[in-house]
């Protein structure tokens, strides 16, 4: 995993660099020089719009940003000298904090989720058993299910892939396993280039 | 000439952003009939911070020990980018690509809501959430709004775009003041500020930026809100060099003094403007936020089709 982190950082930093070996290999697939393409010329470090409408050099940024950070770093460490830190419980409001009153990820997604809900449309249901049924006061166990309906397959993909279902379906009739009706198939596949044969050079 | 431009692009956020804060809780103060504190009062609250003795928790990681330098190093580095003195000859002009200070931005906010997240409170990991959904919906209108003038000058870069704002028609105003609408309502919710959230609020129902702050102590609270107060400032500075584009010619020793005198001005009346703005208006529920930032969201993408077409 810090290895793959360290890639990704690497790329970021020295994605213009990267892109130029990109296009090489790009350009030796397709024997087209993409490198002409004029939308955007990339250097060593940066690369640049065309007619230098933007710009971006992101290893001297990232330089800026490590230097201004050890700058900070050193600066407090001069001016403050070693710190002592002392270590104690997180602050829990006075209740004994236990790692389930942590944030799980779907809290932490959940303000988004809601505001999207039009569009991320998801699905809650909670179920709850009571231990008597007819009274109830005292809950026996509580579930709650939530699902998000991903909008892509939905909306996208599966009505895509139902109307090639739909084709195939059809074009399935044609193969149902009688040979006479493949003759036949061949028959009339070859009077129709016939006749096309014939046709198409007086036109 | 140059180097004298960059040292004052350096130190000009960091030195100003506590007395911008100071001026806002004075005029805050003044106009709920209040006294309120000296404008230094800032100053004063962050070197006793960096004097205190530091509490970390327990369950702690090392992102709680890095992250208040990594916010704060971003908001340096953005603060030498943006045209505080539009010099075109800065060595760092090059680099000033609004993409790249909203990137910034993005990277200091995702560090914050790590910090929020790393000792396991359970308000922290609330005000990161709440901050990642403000920012999620904060990022396209401040995009959008920069983007609208970009294509005007024909250029992202911020110094360029402040130098060349200035030359533009009077029929391009309409679009300058749509983006300029759309940037003052990013810049309320990035910084916390009224109706989105209440910068001196300690009630966990309503905390966003406090919240995930809320395990610092010490020289790295002191870090965070000198960072906030940076934040608050690079706006500042965003709005008035770029969105009132007078006075900010720079060509010589003498041009350069009034250029600062000018922009300190702005400032002034930005500031101003915040703390007014914040007095009169109540915070608003979470729920009825992206209302807000949907209007920013849209007012964006007027002028940026006013722009292109």
């Amino acid at each position: 995993m810090g290895s793959l982190a360290f890639a990704a950082l690497f790329l970021g930093v020295y994605g213009a660099a990267a892109t130029r070996l990109f296009v090489r290999i790009a350009e030796s697939v397709n024997q087209s020089s993409i490198a002409q393409i004029p939308i955007m010329s990339f250097g060593n470090m940066g690369f640049t719009v065309r007619n230098g409408f933007a710009g971006l050099n992101m290893p001297a940024l990232f330089l800026l940003l490590s230097f201004f950070l050890l700058a900070t770093w050193l600066i407090m460490r001069a001016v403050l000298g070693k710190q002592r830190i002392s270590k104690k419980i997180t602050w829990d409001c006075g209740f004994p904090l236990t790692p389930r009153m942590e944030i799980t990820s779907t809290a932490f997604a959940y303000s988004l989720m809601t505001i999207f809900r039009p569009i991320l449309t998801y699905a809650d249901s909670t179920k709850t058993v009571y231990q008597d049924p007819n009274l109830r006061h005292f809950v026996s166990s509580q579930s709650v299910h939530l699902h998000l309906v991903d909008m892509y397959m939905k909306y996208f993909y599966f009505p895509i892939a139902r109307v090639f279902c739909s084709i195939a379906r059809q074009m399935s009739r044609i193969q149902n396993g009688y040979i006479n009706l493949y003759i036949l198939y061949v028959l009339v596949t070859l009077v129709a280039l016939l006749a096309w044969a014939l046709i198409l050079p007086q036109s | 000439m140059n180097f004298a431009v960059i040292i004052i692009q350096v130190l000009f956020v960091p030195l100003v952003a506590p007395l911008i804060i100071g001026v806002t809780r004075r005029i805050k103060a003044a106009m709920q009939n209040r006294r309120g504190a000296d404008i230094f009062q800032p100053y004063r609250d962050l070197i006793k911070l960096f004097r205190k003795a530091e509490v970390l928790s327990e369950d702690a990681t090392t992102i709680s020990l890095v992250s208040p330098y990594v916010v704060f190093a971003s908001m340096i580095t953005i603060g030498a980018l943006i045209p505080i003195v539009p010099f075109a000859g800065n060595i760092l002009s090059s680099y000033a690509d609004f993409i790249v200070v909203i990137s910034l931005m993005i990277l200091a906010t995702f560090f914050l809501a790590l910090n929020g997240l790393d000792a396991g409170n359970a308000f922290g990991g609330l005000g990161s959430s709440r901050e990642m959904t403000l920012a999620a919906l904060t990022e396209a209108g401040l995009f959008f709004s920069f983007m609208s003038i970009a294509l005007l000058v024909q250029s992202t870069n911020l110094i360029t775009l402040s130098i060349h704002i200035g030359t533009l028609p009077s029929s391009d105003w309409l679009i300058l003041s749509l983006a300029f609408l759309a940037f003052f309502i990013a810049l309320l919710a990035e910084n916390a500020r009224y109706p989105f959230d209440n910068p001196s609020t300690h009630l966990e129902l309503t905390m966003v930026h406090e919240a995930m702050i809320i395990e610092a102590s010490g020289p790295r609270l002191a870090l965070f809100e000198w960072a906030a107060a940076s934040k608050l400032l690079i706006f500042i500075v965003l709005g008035a060099n770029i969105f009132i584009p007078w006075g900010i010619i720079i060509s010589g020793w003498q041009s350069l003094s009034l250029a600062i005198l000018v922009l300190l001005c702005k400032v002034f009346v930005l500031t101003v403007a915040v703390a007014m703005l914040e007095s009169m208006t109540a915070k608003l529920r979470f729920f009825r936020l992206p209302d807000l930032l949907s209007t920013s969201f849209m007012l964006g993408l007027i002028a940026l089709a006013l722009a292109i077409f």
